[in-house]
């Protein structure tokens, strides 16, 4: 089991926007793809007033030729590349983290 | 040593005749090696033809070039029965060389291009991300990540990077390169548009023939 971790750093006031974009556009598109999209967090817990609230968004890829299959997937239908430029100015960073179970090191289909 | 690698795209009934016209430089233009093979079926913008030669200096690149076979026998050919040819020119750059008699091995090429925006320490990272993956894929018994000289017939924007390997064999691509976390957790996420470290073209050229000799593993 492969997961991808988008941490996405929101600006204030827009998480309400970024989070219907999630579930409209982008989760859709990577669960059709292979990735649904396993749970999702704010942190704080709370949406901060004046600072960025960080909405973490978990996805699971049962193995290697599903993490390619929504890899490829994701670049050359547009809906993906639709999300990220309609969020991109609601955010004051983002990153990414492509994980396994520690356990699971280095033994993964 | 200068390396130039060319890629022919051509109708398969040209394939044989062109192939031949492009080996027959051996007997023509002092190259330290000329590899002439048909790029594999899974290779994507890559033509149907893959050249790779190796010269002691660019002296002798250029001189190869000038020569009367190449200009008035070999781009005569090439005119008439390629629809396209696409070639980059390089100085070894960063190489790891683990299997010096490599033989009937798999090439791979990638060409690439690095946003010529992105921050010069990211490029440097990125650089050695890919140039460390052969010390944690075994199957890539040699590499070298090169910086591109001159690019002729790219239709996009200009390649700036070779990233070359040399396998065993085509499953070290295929299953142990492709499958390796190091790759898709950590490397890939310099071409994937959805990670925000990304400064790779998606337009690449990811190319794979068979091989004879090791040219990684030559010495200038």
């Amino acid at each position: 089991m492969i997961h991808v971790l988008d941490e996405l750093r929101v600006l204030p006031g827009y998480l309400g926007d970024v989070r219907g974009l999630v579930r409209d556009t982008y989760e859709p598109a990577l669960t059709e793809l292979g990735m649904p999209l396993e749970r999702s967090w704010i942190a704080p817990a709370v949406e901060l007033f004046d600072e960025p609230t960080d909405l973490l968004l978990l996805w699971t890829a049962a193995n290697t030729p599903a993490f390619w299959q929504t890899r490829r997937g994701a670049m050359t239908g547009a809906r993906v590349a639709e999300f990220w430029d309609a969020v991109s100015p609601m955010l004051a960073g983002r990153n990414r983290r492509i994980m396994v179970d520690a356990a699971q090191a280095g033994d993964v289909p | 040593m200068i390396r130039v690698t060319g890629f022919v795209h051509l109708e398969p009934d040209a394939l044989e005749d062109v192939a031949a016209a492009v080996e027959r430089m051996r007997d023509h233009v002092d190259a330290l090696a000329l590899e002439v093979s048909p790029t594999k079926s899974m290779a994507h913008g890559a033509g149907q033809l893959m050249v790779l030669a190796a010269f002691t200096d660019a002296e002798a690149c250029d001189a190869a070039a000038a020569h009367p076979y190449v200009t008035d026998v070999l781009r005569p050919i090439l005119d008439q029965r390629a629809s396209h040819v696409e070639v980059v020119r390089y100085s070894p750059g960063r190489r790891d060389v683990r299997a010096r008699e490599l033989a009937q091995g798999i090439q791979r090429t990638l060409l690439l291009h690095v946003d010529e925006h992105a921050d010069a320490a990211d490029v440097a990272r990125f650089e050695r991300n890919l140039a460390a993956m052969p010390r944690y894929i075994d199957a890539i018994r040699n590499s070298a990540l090169s910086r591109v000289d001159d690019v002729w017939g790219c239709t996009g924007r200009p390649w700036t990077h070779v990233w070359e390997q040399e396998f065993t064999s085509l499953g070290g691509l295929t299953d142990d390169y492709m499958n390796h976390p190091y790759h898709w957790s950590w490397v890939d996420t310099w071409f994937d548009p959805q990670a925000p470290n990304h400064l790779v073209d998606t337009t690449l050229v990811h190319a794979m023939c068979d091989l004879d000799q090791s040219l990684l593993a030559l010495d200038a």
